[in-house]
């Protein structure tokens, strides 16, 4: 049964490094881990995926907006080109264009002093 | 010893990284200072957290326009644009003029998604600012933004651009197709 004084008493022989190595372990892995969050997060950021990801705060009101990718029928890359085969491709084509050619994209206009009212004198009203 | 040296360097080398990319966004969107009257300066201040909430309903409405576009462009891209050159390849035709817009298409995308990430990025600043101590900063923050928004505008252009050309170009295969005697074998 080792005793509290026969503890002091190797402490006593132990250097520094050795007396607090359960501190300097606690500390490490604190360390470790902050440098971890540090560069995930800034991959996060840097990598373009914090742009894709609705579940951020602020996005709550549009969130439920996202069309849903999975549904989205693809064509075929093998077999005859035949006129069914074109005509298959010509309707997914439509389908998928017409989504994107007629959306109003992202023209400065919305983020003019004039629609914004920076320079307003009786206040700013919201943009709804 | 050694080892201590060697995990010094290691935290080091990880720290240069991480705040590398950081210091040179920070270097590319400098904004450039307006010139603003007293008058001006103190009308931003006055109206900046009204123009802040209005920029975070745009960003949250850009931020689900830009989720949904990508979305179908890469669906074009992936489903239906590679599986047809891949099909006109496999029936040894040529569909070179659709194949390089393709490649052009896919390389918009990321130009696309990459200029997105700038301008969000100096959107979001301009939300976490404190625009009434500076106010002249927070101006020259939309105003980059603004310019960075139309650089997107002009991107999503040329995306739809290269949606109508493969178009064009599949179109043009075909009656070529038909004209030299039918479809494939």
């Amino acid at each position: 049964m080792i005793s509290l004084s026969d503890l002091k008493e190797e402490a006593k022989y132990m250097s520094r490094w050795e007396q607090h190595r359960f501190l300097f372990m606690v500390t490490g892995v604190i360390v470790v881990s902050l440098i971890l969050v540090a560069i995930s997060m800034n991959l996060y950021n840097n990598n373009g995926t914090a742009q894709v990801d609705l579940s951020r705060p602020g996005y709550q009101a549009v969130r439920d907006q996202v069309s849903r990718s999975d549904n989205i029928e693809s064509f075929s890359s093998t077999g005859e080109l035949d006129e069914d085969a074109f005509k298959k491709f010509e309707k997914l084509y439509a389908e998928r264009s017409d989504m994107v050619l007629d959306v109003a994209g992202f023209g400065s206009a919305a983020l003019s002093d004039d629609a914004l009212q920076i320079f307003s004198e009786t206040g700013a009203t919201l943009i709804e | 010893m050694k080892k201590l040296s060697l995990v010094a360097i290691t935290i080091v080398a990880a720290f240069a990284v991480l705040i590398s990319p950081l210091a040179y966004a920070q270097e590319q969107q400098q904004p450039v200072y307006a010139e603003l009257s007293d008058a001006q300066v103190e009308l931003i201040r006055k109206n900046c957290l009204t123009v802040q909430v209005s920029l975070s309903r745009i960003h949250a409405n850009d931020g689900l326009l830009r989720v949904n576009l990508a979305q179908q462009y890469n669906a074009i891209a992936s489903k239906l644009m590679a599986p047809m050159d891949s099909r006109i390849s496999l029936n040894k035709l040529d569909g070179l003029a659709m194949a390089t817009t393709t490649v052009e298409f896919n390389k918009q995308i990321k130009v696309f998604t990459d200029t997105y990430q700038k301008y969000e990025n100096t959107l979001s600043k301009s939300l976490t600012m404190r625009c009434g101590d500076q106010p002249i900063e927070f101006y020259d923050t939309v105003s980059l933004a603004r310019s960075q928004r139309n650089q997107v505008n002009e991107e999503v252009k040329e995306l739809n651009r290269l949606v109508r050309q493969y178009i064009e170009q599949y179109h043009a295969f075909k009656a070529g197709l038909k004209s030299n005697g039918g479809e494939s074998q």
